[in-house]
């Protein structure tokens, strides 16, 4: 099957008072139609300016996509004028986001914000597109929706406004859904019922999904593909079941151990020593060098490739990887 | 809404009887009173004087003064004027529309002025026209109006002949119907422009800072991602939002909208209620002096209820019931 999204080699950088920050520094994925994609990492790692930059939402100045390719339905985003931008987003890629309580105007009804991308992308009149907003609240499970439609967002909790969220976003049946952090604000019961939800229409509607997160729980959950970022760089890639079955990158198995098991009885979880560098002075060689347990010279002095180890999976590690020359 | 309105208004009364109380202590308490000028006039006898004092009442008690003065107020009688000898309602009314001419037209001016620029400024911060409009809005604050004024009658009126600097029409000459109102205008051109600058500049940044604010808010980037236009994203989705803190500052700013323009209505000889105040200063016009004041006090607080009322209009978040 073709890539629905491809990304090549982006970097996007943020130019501030003291440096350039490289937020974003080569990262390559794809993403086939009816996929979920989870892009998983710590505060920081660039997985939501990964998904910003899709967009084309990086705010510039200070930030710039400095180089690479993004790929969606055979068009590079990265060359589109504005005017063409703009009818992508909403419309081929639709996005929802970590805060449900912020995200939706205070000052206008949820019908008049659902309405207003159905207005502008489907080409429907108002009538037509109240309509089609009720159909779609009533599709998230939002009860009575037809009542509700002229309420303000004030009104609702803040898993109803996740919901409303969702139902704006997949309003115009968009091809890609990007979900950055989606239930990280939520408590864990109506998390849940958000991840059930997501599911349940990406199966109807066949939508492709690209979940950011830092819960290797819902990952675990919804994604088929993984990839995890460190410093702005993707450090593993593998489907959900090698991945979490046998994580190769330090870092990774470092993420996993950290979790809380339901196997194993400790009075402390496990943690990474050290912290997530400092994105002006990432170490040189690779970023995780300070923090990993498995270090040798090598690895302070030259960054590793991405390189596969077979099959789908790819890991950027030295341990994996064999430098000509090197022992 | 309906109920909220009336309970605002009938906690208006005691209010209005405090700064009654208030008004009337001030005013008494300052040396001299309306009749001191006739005092100082060597031909007077003291039956004289003390006869004038009985015919206005200046002799008995302050209290029983101000009582007198309360209940004429109930009844709508706010008295004379000493200096004028004219009820000081009509006055007032006679007045009021100049200066509401004056007011109204340069609130308007600064808003049509601030909130543009305010915008660009927020959505442009750190360009050039950013910190040109940071300039006037600074210039705006600190150059005091009086001496702005100066300079405009020196540039427009004085250098340039351009327009009239003195007045609210051209004395003794009747126009036919259009030509009145284009008279009219011209002599506003110039207090408009000196109050609707000056007046611009606070609101201006007051827009700049709330509007910087909104426009770093998720639900700003949310209208991004809908795949609205930008000028959709800031002049529907972010400026309703920012518009929000600026009607408080509208609320209050109508009761210095009149007593504010005393300046420059003196220095314009524009026939307003802020000359006729400053003139009942000086003279200590008692019954024109409090009835301006307490006309200022029930603006004040329309003001502040016409702010509340807006704002549940504004914000739906505010509800009163």
């Amino acid at each position: 099957m073709k890539n629905l999204l491809e990304v090549k080699n982006l970097r996007t950088h943020f130019y501030t008072e003291d440096g350039i920050i490289p937020a974003v520094d080569g990262v390559d994925f794809s993403l086939k139609p009816g996929q979920t994609l989870g892009i998983v990492g710590e505060s920081g790692c660039g997985k939501s300016i990964t998904s910003m930059s899709v967009m084309r939402l990086i705010p510039n100045p200070p930030g710039k996509i400095v180089d690479g390719q993004i790929t969606f339905d055979d068009r590079n985003l990265l060359t589109l004028s504005e005017a063409e931008m703009r009818k992508i987003r909403g419309n081929d890629i639709a996005m929802i986001f970590q805060e449900p309580m912020t995200s939706l105007n205070p000052v206008f009804t949820i019908g008049s914000q659902i309405m207003e991308a159905i207005m502008l992308h489907q080409k429907l009149d108002k009538k037509a597109a109240r309509e089609k907003c009720i159909e779609m609240l009533n599709l998230v499970g939002i009860p009575r929706a037809a009542e509700i439609v002229d309420d303000y967002p004030h009104q609702f909790s803040g898993g109803m406004r996740q919901r409303v969220m969702i139902a704006m976003a997949l309003s115009c049946n968009p091809k890609l859904l990007i979900a950055d952090e989606p239930t990280t604000a939520l408590d864990v019961t109506i998390q849940a019922q958000i991840l059930e939800l997501m599911k349940e229409l990406k199966e109807k509607l066949n939508t492709a999904i690209m979940l950011i997160t830092h819960d290797l729980g819902v990952v675990a959950e919804m994604a088929d593909y993984i990839i995890v970022m460190y410093a702005g760089r993707v450090v593993e890639e593998a489907n959900v079941y090698d991945l979490f079955e046998a994580p190769k990158h330090p870092y990774t198995v470092g993420l996993l151990n950290s979790k809380p098991n339901l196997q194993r009885t400790a009075d402390r979880l496990e943690v990474i020593p050290g912290s997530v560098p400092n994105p002006l002075a990432i170490p040189p060689g690779c970023a995780f060098n300070p923090r990993c347990p498995h270090v040798m010279d090598i690895c302070r002095e030259e960054m590793p490739p991405l390189e596969s180890i077979g099959g789908e999976r790819k890991v950027r590690c030295w341990l994996h990887t064999k430098k000509e020359g090197a022992k | 809404m309906g109920k909220y309105i009336i309970r605002r208004l009938i906690q208006q009364i005691p209010i209005l009887i405090g700064v009654s109380i208030l008004l009337f202590t001030i005013f008494h308490f300052a040396p001299g009173n309306p009749l001191a000028s006739l005092f100082s006039d060597p031909n007077m006898t003291p039956e004289q004087i003390q006869q004038l004092q009985e015919a206005y009442g200046f002799d008995r008690p302050a209290y029983e003064q101000y009582f007198d003065w309360l209940t004429n107020m109930l009844r709508g009688n706010f008295g004379r004027s000493i200096q004028l000898r004219q009820p000081v309602s009509v006055l007032i009314q006679e007045r009021m529309w100049t200066t509401f001419q004056l007011a109204f037209g340069s609130l308007f001016l600064s808003l049509l002025i601030a909130i543009p620029i305010g915008v660009i400024s927020a959505t442009k911060q750190y360009s050039i026209f950013d910190y040109a409009g940071t300039i006037f809005a600074l210039m705006g604050i600190s150059i005091p109006s009086f001496f702005f004024a100066l300079l405009m009658i020196r540039f427009f009126g004085i250098h340039l002949k351009w327009l009239p600097i003195s007045g609210a029409q051209s004395p003794g000459i009747i126009y036919a119907f259009p030509y009145n109102i284009i008279d009219r205008a011209r002599h506003m051109i110039l207090p408009l422009a000196v109050l609707g600058l000056t007046g611009a500049g606070s609101l201006m940044r007051y827009t700049r800072s709330s509007m910087l604010e909104v426009i770093r808010q998720d639900y700003i980037r949310t209208a991004r991602a809908k795949g609205l236009k930008e000028k959709v994203v800031i002049y529907k989705h972010a400026l309703r939002n920012a518009l929000i803190p600026v009607i408080t500052l509208l609320g209050f700013s109508l009761p210095t909208l009149f007593s504010g323009a005393v300046i420059i209505e003196i220095m314009f000889v524009w026939p307003g209620m802020g000359r006729m105040q400053f003139n009942s200063v000086i003279q200590r016009d008692y019954p024109l002096l409090l009835g301006i004041n307490m006309f200022l006090a029930l603006l004040t607080l329309t003001g502040n209820l016409l702010a509340d009322i807006s704002y549940a209009f504004v914000d739906p978040r505010i509800r009163y019931d």
